[in-house]
């Protein structure tokens, strides 16, 4: 009887402490966390760009923010997130690393009971959340509005580098749209890396000088979407091919809007991915649980039609997805 | 007579007993070898038998075939036809370690030592390494081992001594010792002694011979004649790739040996009358000149004068030749050339004031490998071909006209002027590197050793270039390892010792024993 | 063995020596054997004057480089911040049009940004000659302070707007058909041979790559030329990475010289294995070069997958050198 009297009311007490400690904890982001933004290669614009939104995001919360570039090295990368955790940071916060091969780190944050909240770095056990876009649907729509504009037939080109997961899944995508286009023939290319912007430069015009009936290429990024529509405006068919890609970065922008054979790209909110990842750190530290581990955000299709005027990004909450929606806000 | 060991190049049993020539004491029997390379045949028949328990020496000039001929015996290449018989059994030779496997081992003239390394570790370098619980290397038992082998080549060094800090016949003897302690029974001595000073020469052909009665036998190839009269037991001289004699201890006689290495029709220079030669004017001076090791020196040299820097390795002679020609700095004293003082920064400044240097060593100092004829000679004086000052186009045209020239008139033996530079004798590429700078109109010339890896037949056309140098009008430094060559090439010749001059010797005074006398000091019995 | 026997009845006649021709035209006959190849499999496409043309212009960047980087190995200097030194090339001059459109014209940038290389290059050698650092080192050091200040500058942003016609035309436009970039790498080539083949400059650095020391003594103020071989080389560097902001129109911060710097290497080496063997030369350089270029275009021409065109380089540059190898070794 004792006992169970005794259990009832130790029961209670913890009940009591876990809320006690969870109202403490729902003003804990508004204290001065310090949290650690890192990459395994800062360097890449796209990742650059979310490290950038990700630190202001956190320094208008009050945080204290420490940066660390791998420059390429996933296991400096590693170590030093590490160093972060016994540095007794708050919260970790991976920029396109993959996290695949970043177990140790995340193990020891779950240690640490700090968040690891990442983006674009893949849905693996124990992390807090990743942020990031929904790829095989994104190469489901590139793909889609590609074979809209060539009536289903003819030739396709494709370009991509299959070894980043992110573009395996587009790749994903794409496939599974030609797959219900049995009169478009694809031919595939797979881009060297390095040298990737001159790689596809040269093997799509050497292409292109021995297949003169190439209705669309289809890029799997916006770094290699720029070369492919220089190399088309370079050819000298009459009937030049469109270029698709994904990413939206400027540059693609800027060939969009000038009417260049670029004509498609599906952007990524990429200022709003660190912006969440962000939130997410503090939603955490508040106590938040994530049913999911993994959350998209919705992109945009840029066209000439959406292209948002030089200098300006687009606005990610009303932009249209779908060619129907495109000029209806 | 010992067994052969059974190696990977031994041949079949039947083999063996159908050829076998059963000849008691000889070790290593050549028969008939040929070694052709395409357009040459460097070897053509060449016999040679080395019994157990001697010392032969292998003479030749460069080009005879030597080097061919050991290349053969350790393995390192096929030959085209003949037969090499170790114990009376014929052997094919693949690779060297089949070579070593039969008894036969190299030393080089650089010894092959690794000089960072200790004694110990060198000699078992080759070698599997006694290990404690099959790892880590037993030091303690390669240190005993090493003593054991040096004792048994009587050398009393500490085993664990650096390599780099042996004197030269040191690191002979542990190089040998190392030949031995891989059962090596025919030792081949690739000019071991080029590196060492006589007294030194002396404790290796002591420790040699010792071996020797051992019943260790060695092939010795030698430059230096008075070497072989001293140590071989026999002699076998090559020329043209064929052997031009043999003779024994008893047989061997000075005249016929120089006279089967050089052949019959070339005359042997052995004395020059110097005295005849008219002294010049002044033409180089230094005063107190001090830098490195040389302290103090002061000289005059005339044009037309052959003067001497001599002194043993290490007593400044030579460093005095890079002093002088702006290779190390000066720290001290005054030079002046033509009576005009001269200040020298780097040897472009010493080119510049018509200065020439030989260095001693042609590979690494002064031959353009890989580069021909033409360029070798024209490399100083690129500056008088070319077309104009900004673009400095070279007039291919004159230079190849003037590297002929002087290719022609120092009867430079080649296949063309734009042959590489390496497809040439030594003597013929010393040569080209004096023509360079008798090209380069040069008035003060100073040769290091300029005979050093040159067979007998070139040393004495360089000689007689060096005199003509002089007899133009130019003004000659010599120097040079072997002091015989003192006499023979200088007017006069002035002597170091611990980086200072201690004497000055001319005319018939300046014998090769009074300026051995005045390098090695009086208090030293060597 | 019993071959070099049979040898001996035709021993006076100069015979045909079949590594000495290897190691001198083995490169040679691969290119031929490739052009073969690829003019059967595609005989539409790949033997076509727009092909060659084609192939010309896409390895224009790295002849460029290449003929740079041979001066350098010429000299027996290994430049690695080649790489580095492109990206500066295209960025610095996209750079400049972008932020001073009015008060920078176009040949101003390009010299501009061809001067902050060559200044680059001297200061590489002035490392190399006087503090004794070796090329490959110094070189990588400096390669990666390039990198860190182009990304500084350019806060990882590719230039892509704001870049003038006139610019484009650098590495688009073409004269008689003849694309300029072709043009400006046979320009650099033939001045480049010019150089090492008939000047003293050129005699000079072949000297001190073959004998630094026989070369100081033989009065060569040897501490001069690195600097100015390793300027050149930048130059032809920052060029390459010019050529390519041209051609795509974008100014790119990082990545640009990363393929072009191993390419280079390999075409330098695949020369230094071409008619005169063991020797850096610009004509043996530019069969390197063509050779890469025919390998990636025929490849990509006849849709042989990628990975394909890095193992048929691969083995190439490995045969390529083992060839000239064959005579090197057999005279030791």
């Amino acid at each position: 009887m004792t006992s169970i009297k005794m259990a009832g009311f130790a029961l209670a007490t913890s009940m009591l402490a876990l809320t006690a400690g969870s109202t403490w904890a729902a003003d804990k982001s508004k204290g001065p966390l310090k949290v650690a933004i890192f990459s395994v290669n800062g360097a890449s614009p796209t990742i650059h760009t979310m490290i950038e939104s990700a630190t202001e995001a956190a320094k208008a919360r009050g945080w204290t923010v420490e940066t660390y570039d791998g420059n390429g090295d996933q296991v400096a990368t590693n170590n030093q997130a590490n160093t972060f955790i016994t540095r007794g940071f708050d919260a970790l916060i991976n920029i396109a690393s993959d996290n695949n091969q970043m177990g140790g780190v995340i193990a020891n944050a779950a240690k640490a009971k700090i968040p690891f909240v990442s983006t674009f770095s893949g849905m693996v056990p124990g992390i807090t959340v990743d942020i990031g876009s929904n790829n095989v649907a994104d190469g489901v729509f590139s793909a889609s509005e590609l074979a809209a504009r060539i009536n289903g037939e003819g030739e396709v080109l494709k370009m991509n580098w299959t070894v980043l997961p992110a573009l395996q899944e587009r790749d994903a995508g794409f496939h599974a749209v030609m797959n219900e286009y049995k009169k478009i023939k694809v031919t595939e290319m797979e881009i060297k890396v390095p040298g990737q912007v001159d790689d596809s430069f040269n093997k799509i015009t050497d292409y292109l000088t021995g297949h003169k009936n190439v209705k669309a290429i289809w890029m799997g990024w916006d770094e290699v979407g720029v070369a492919a529509a220089r190399a088309v405006q370079q050819s000298h068919l009459e009937q030049k091919p469109f270029v698709v890609s994904m990413d939206g970065n400027d540059a693609a922008y800027d060939l969009i809007r000038d009417g260049t054979p670029l004509i498609l790209t599906i952007a990524y909110d990429v200022r709003g991915m660190g912006v969440q990842a962000v939130e997410a750190v503090a939603e955490s530290v508040d106590g938040k649980t994530f049913a999911e581990r993994q959350i998209f955000k919705k992109p945009c299709m840029i066209t000439k039609d959406t292209v948002p005027p030089k200098g300006q990004l687009p606005d990610f909450k009303t932009c249209a997805l779908y060619s129907a929606d495109v000029g209806k806000k | 007579m010992s067994s052969n060991k059974v190696g990977v190049a031994s041949p079949t049993r039947d083999e063996a007993t159908s050829n076998a020539r059963e000849r008691p004491g000889v070790v290593l029997e050549v028969k008939g070898l040929v070694k052709e390379y395409p357009g040459t045949r460097a070897l053509d028949g060449v016999d040679i038998e080395i019994r157990q328990g001697e010392i032969h020496a292998l003479l030749g000039e460069n080009g005879a075939g030597k080097s061919t001929l050991i290349r053969s015996i350790c393995g390192a290449s096929r030959p085209t036809a003949g037969q090499i018989f170790i114990d009376g059994r014929p052997v094919e030779l693949n690779s060297p370690q089949e070579a070593q496997d039969l008894g036969i081992a190299v030393v080089h003239q650089h010894f092959n030592l690794v000089p960072q390394l200790s004694v110990a570790e060198n000699l078992f370098l080759s070698q599997t390494l006694p290990r404690r619980m099959g790892v880590f290397v037993n030091w303690s038992v390669i240190g005993r081992r090493a003593k054991k082998l040096l004792e048994r080549v009587g050398l009393n060094i500490d085993p664990w001594t650096e390599v780099s800090k042996l004197r030269p016949d040191e690191s002979a003897m542990v190089a040998i010792a190392k030949a031995i302690g891989s059962d090596a029974r025919i030792v081949i001595l690739d000019e071991p002694t080029s590196a060492l000073l006589p007294a030194e020469v002396s404790i290796l052909f002591g420790h040699m011979r010792r071996l020797a009665t051992e019943g260790h036998s060695f092939l010795y190839v030698s430059h230096r004649l008075t070497e072989v009269f001293e140590i071989a037991d026999r002699v076998t001289v090559l020329r043209d790739g064929r052997r031009a004699g043999a003779w024994t201890r008893e047989e061997m006689s000075r005249k016929a040996i120089i006279k089967a290495i050089v052949g019959g029709d070339k005359p042997w220079i052995e004395e020059t009358d110097v005295s005849r030669i008219a002294y010049g004017e002044s033409v180089f001076a230094a005063a107190a000149l001090a830098g490195g090791k040389v302290r103090d020196l002061t000289f005059e040299l005339r044009s037309g004068e052959i003067l001497g820097f001599a002194g043993l390795p290490g007593s400044g002679a030579e460093e005095a030749l890079d002093l002088l020609f702006g290779r190390s700095a000066v720290a001290g004293g005054h030079l002046t050339v033509h009576g005009k003082p001269l200040t020298l920064r780097s040897p472009r400044d010493a080119k510049t004031a018509g200065i020439a240097l030989v260095p001693k060593n042609r590979h690494t100092e002064s031959l353009l490998s890989g580069a021909s004829v033409r360029e070798n000679i024209s490399l100083p004086n690129l500056d008088r071909f070319v077309s104009d000052p900004f673009a400095r186009f070279i007039r291919r045209g004159r230079e190849r006209a003037e590297s002929q020239g002087v290719a022609a008139k120092l009867a430079i033996k080649m296949p063309g002027i734009e042959s590489s530079i390496d497809s040439l004798s030594g003597g013929n590429q010393q040569k080209a590197i004096l023509g360079r700078w008798l090209a380069s109109g040069a008035k003060i010339f100073m040769l290091n050793s300029p005979t050093a890896a040159v067979d007998i037949g070139a040393k004495a056309d360089i000689y007689n270039l060096i005199r003509e140098i002089a007899a133009s009008g130019a003004a000659v430094i010599f120097t040079s390892t072997e002091v015989e060559e003192f006499p023979r090439v200088c007017h006069r010749v002035i002597i170091f010792r611990d980086g200072v001059v201690v004497g000055e010797l001319s005319g018939a005074t300046a014998t090769e024993a009074n300026i051995m006398h005045l390098a090695v000091g009086d208090e030293d019995e060597r | 063995m019993s071959a070099s026997i049979e040898l001996k009845g035709s021993e006076r006649k100069p015979g045909f020596d079949l590594p000495a021709w290897l190691a001198r035209f083995g490169t040679l006959a691969s290119l031929a054997l490739l052009l073969i190849i690829f003019s059967f499999a595609r005989s539409d496409v790949f033997p076509t004057v727009d092909n060659l043309l084609n192939i010309m212009n896409q390895v224009s960047i790295l002849g460029t480089m290449a003929f740079g980087l041979t001066v350098c190995l010429v000299m027996g200097l290994f430049d690695l911040s080649i790489a580095a030194m492109a990206t500066l090339g295209g960025y610095v001059a996209t750079f400049l049009l972008v932020q001073y459109p009015d008060t920078i014209s176009v040949p101003v940038a390009v010299l501009i940004s061809l001067a902050i290389a060559a200044v680059i290059g001297v200061f590489n050698g002035l490392i190399v000659s006087y503090l004794g650092i070796s090329a490959f080192i110094a070189t990588l050091a400096t390669g990666s302070i390039i990198t860190g200040a182009m990304l500084g500058i350019s806060n990882s942003k590719t230039i892509i707007t704001g870049i003038p016609d006139e610019f484009l035309i650098i590495g688009q436009g073409s004269v008689f058909g003849v694309s300029n970039p072709i043009l400006i790498m046979l320009a650099i080539g033939v001045l480049l041979w010019l150089v090492l083949e008939h000047t003293q400059l050129g005699r000079h650095l072949y000297a001190i790559g073959g004998s630094a020391e026989a070369s100081r003594l033989s009065g060569i103020a040897v501490k001069r030329y690195a600097p100015i071989a390793l300027s050149i080389c930048a130059v032809c560097a920052a060029l390459g990475g010019l050529m390519a902001a041209s051609v795509l129109g974008a100014g790119r911060p990082q990545g640009v010289g990363d393929t072009y710097l191993l390419n280079a290497f390999a075409a330098v080496f695949i020369g230094a294995s071409s008619l005169r063997p063991g020797k850096f030369h610009i004509i043996g350089t530019f069969i390197g070069v063509m050779l890469i270029g025919i390998i990636n275009n025929g490849l990509s021409i006849m849709g042989v997958p990628t990975y394909w065109q890095y193992i048929v380089q691969g083995v190439l540059l490995i045969i390529a050198l083992f060839s000239a190898g064959l005579l090197t070794m057999r005279r030791r």
